[in-house]
């Protein structure tokens, strides 16, 4: 009933692309870090084109664009790590495998996602419980406390409440919508304690337990979240103005109070001061993408090595290193392609619990990528979180996967009815 | 050997913009599809009230469902629902109308389209719903005019086109005529 032929097509060329660029791998250094690049250009193709049919055959009526994009965004990423470093190209071509598992799951398992909205409050408590954790079991890796050590592999728990959040905020927005509306009509009143307490309560603790954790990123991009489900539900600018002075009046706070926070900021105002210390990432950053030029260096021929952390936070670094400011264009188009198909999702969408879940998903993708380029441009200070789809990280990954399913279980054309 | 890992670099580069650029097409394709036949399947989407007043008002479908008053605090007053076959009507996210306050059922009533007729039926809520200020004891045509109460969220059914004589079938719920 729905013809899937679209989004094979672009599979392909996606697969054409990592083809090309795992055999400029292999040909650069011949060896199995090269031939394992190819094969994973492979199993991702595979693995998608499998999806691909199998919702042909129950003619579910998907969305035809998000897969092919995640699968460019995942398979750029596999290339690249498998180019900075095999060993990471290995665990992230595992990551890739499950997170494509976790996305059939989840457009099986919750396709009929309307439920979840009454279970609310039990992921409110489960994402608090999950960022507790790593406060007292949790290790400390970069400056950040968020993971849990589970032997085999790194876990990170904010990640996952990411996606709690969002499920929480739409159900509860949704029920509570007019209120919080009425609140910012002719009368300046604030809605009452019982509508904006289990909110703030759910605020307050994410952002307090992220300074614990001293993980930055991950609380600006709850409260842009945050902030932006609560505009799309309420239309009211009222609540982005003073949000947007919470923030200024906690960043100050945190700057004042967090040598962490104020390391940042200094690297950001001149990390030539620092150059060999605490400035050196984000000018070897910096020299990385100036050296790439407009057309790049060509892959496997910079020397993106140089930046720590340039697996996780500063892959886009290298990608325009070795891409040229083409590449990196490239991939922030692709990027915004797929945050409009997010909004493109949740306007055809007719309940406004669909309409909010989208929109929040796809808020919380575009933030994250917005955060964290311009973190290794130096247009913001830096805070350490991943490139959505392309950074090395399980967690990460497996929780951007089980999104974009969430994107698809919405964008399914048979209304929740 | 190097000029092959140059066209294959080259290439690498190359496909990024392949492929943004047959996505883009299909993309602007599906937007102009949306504008065409397609349109009709949401012609009767409910527009008044999305989320941050989306959508467009468009006098088409079968009527719409407005609301005659509401509490300030809802500030629902005025707004448009569209109707569509099938319309629920509640506090829970499943309602195409989802309302507010404190005297509606999650599921709490529906209206549906039956025979070129829209029929009201209450679905089983704890504070009844009421046609003309008569409780609803089970499903009954609707007439353009008429009043529906929820709770203290009073709606006006409006039909648009072909209207129905209100004495030409049985009525529960309405007053004699």
């Amino acid at each position: 009933m729905h013809g899937r032929g679209k989004e094979r097509k672009l599979l392909l060329i996606t697969f054409l692309y990592t083809l090309t660029g795992g055999a400029a791998l292999y040909l650069r250094a011949p060896g199995p870090g090269g031939l394992w690049a190819v094969a994973a250009a492979t199993v991702i193709f595979c693995g998608f084109m499998l999806l691909s049919v199998v919702w042909q055959r129950r003619g579910t009526g998907y969305d035809l664009y998000i897969t092919p994009l995640i699968s460019f965004l995942t398979g750029t990423g596999v290339i690249f790590l498998f180019r900075l470093n095999p060993a990471y190209g290995y665990r992230q071509l595992a990551w890739a495998i499950i997170g494509m598992a976790a996305l059939y799951m989840t457009t099986t398992l919750l396709s009929s996602y309307h439920s979840l909205a009454d279970y609310k409050y039990l992921f409110a408590l489960a994402g608090i419980v999950a960022l507790l954790l790593p406060i007292f079991f949790g290790i400390e890796l970069g400056g950040a406390k968020s993971w849990l050590d589970l032997g085999l592999f790194h876990f990170q728990p904010s990640e996952f409440v990411k996606l709690l959040l969002v499920f929480f905020l739409a159900g509860y927005l949704v029920e509570n919508r007019v209120l919080w509306r009425a609140a910012g009509g002719k009368e300046y009143s604030l809605p009452g304690l019982q509508e904006w307490g289990p909110l703030l309560g759910m605020w307050l603790t994410a952002l307090l337990l992220l300074v614990f954790q001293k993980d930055l990123g991950t609380a600006l991009i709850y409260f842009g979240t945050f902030l932006a489900m609560v505009y799309m539900a309420t239309a009211r600018l009222r609540y982005i103005i003073s949000g947007a002075v919470l923030f200024l009046a906690g960043a100050a706070a945190a700057y004042l109070s967090v040598g962490h926070v104020r390391t940042r900021v200094a690297i950001w105002m001149n990390p030539w001061a620092t150059a060999e210390g605490s400035g050196y990432q984000i000018i070897q950053s910096l020299y990385a993408i100036d050296a790439g030029g407009i057309f790049g260096s060509g892959l496997g021929a910079g020397f993106p090595e140089f930046i720590p952390a340039v697996h996780t936070d500063f892959i886009f670094a290298a990608i325009c290193e070795e891409t040229g400011l083409l590449g990196g264009i490239g991939i922030l188009v692709v990027f915004m392609l797929l945050v409009y198909r997010g909004f493109k999702i949740a306007l055809i969408k007719r309940d406004e619990y669909s309409v909010l879940m989208a929109a929040g998903f796809t808020a919380l993708l575009g933030l994250q990528v917005f955060i964290i380029i311009a973190g290794v441009t130096k247009l913001l200070p830096m805070t350490g979180i991943t490139l959505p789809f392309i950074s090395y990280g399980g967690s990460s990954l497996v929780a951007n996967f089980i999104l974009a399913g969430m994107l698809l279980n919405i964008s399914c054309e048979v209304d929740g009815a | 050997m190097d000029i092959i890992l140059f066209v294959l670099r080259t290439l690498f580069l190359v496909f990024i913009y392949v492929f943004i650029f047959i996505l883009l097409i299909y993309l602007i394709r599906d937007l102009h599809n949306t504008d065409g036949p397609a349109a009709s399947d949401v012609a009767g989407a409910q527009t008044g009230d999305g989320p941050a007043g989306r959508g467009v008002r468009k006098k088409s479908g079968f009527g719409a469902l407005v609301v005659e008053s509401a509490p300030r605090e809802y500030a629902l007053e005025g707004s448009e629902y569209e109707l569509t076959r099938e319309i629920k009507l509640g506090r829970g996210p499943n309602n195409e109308i989802i309302l507010p306050g404190r005297f509606a059922s999650n599921r709490h009533a529906r209206l549906y389209l039956r025979d070129g007729q829209y029929w009201l039926d209450d679905l089983g809520s704890k504070n009844g719903t009421y046609l003309n200020g008569k409780l609803l004891t089970g499903p009954a045509v609707l007439a353009d005019g008429d009043q529906i109460r929820i709770g203290d969220i009073i709606f006006r059914f409006v039909r648009w086109g072909y209207e129905v004589e209100s004495d030409h079938r049985m009525r529960s719920g309405a007053p004699a005529e």
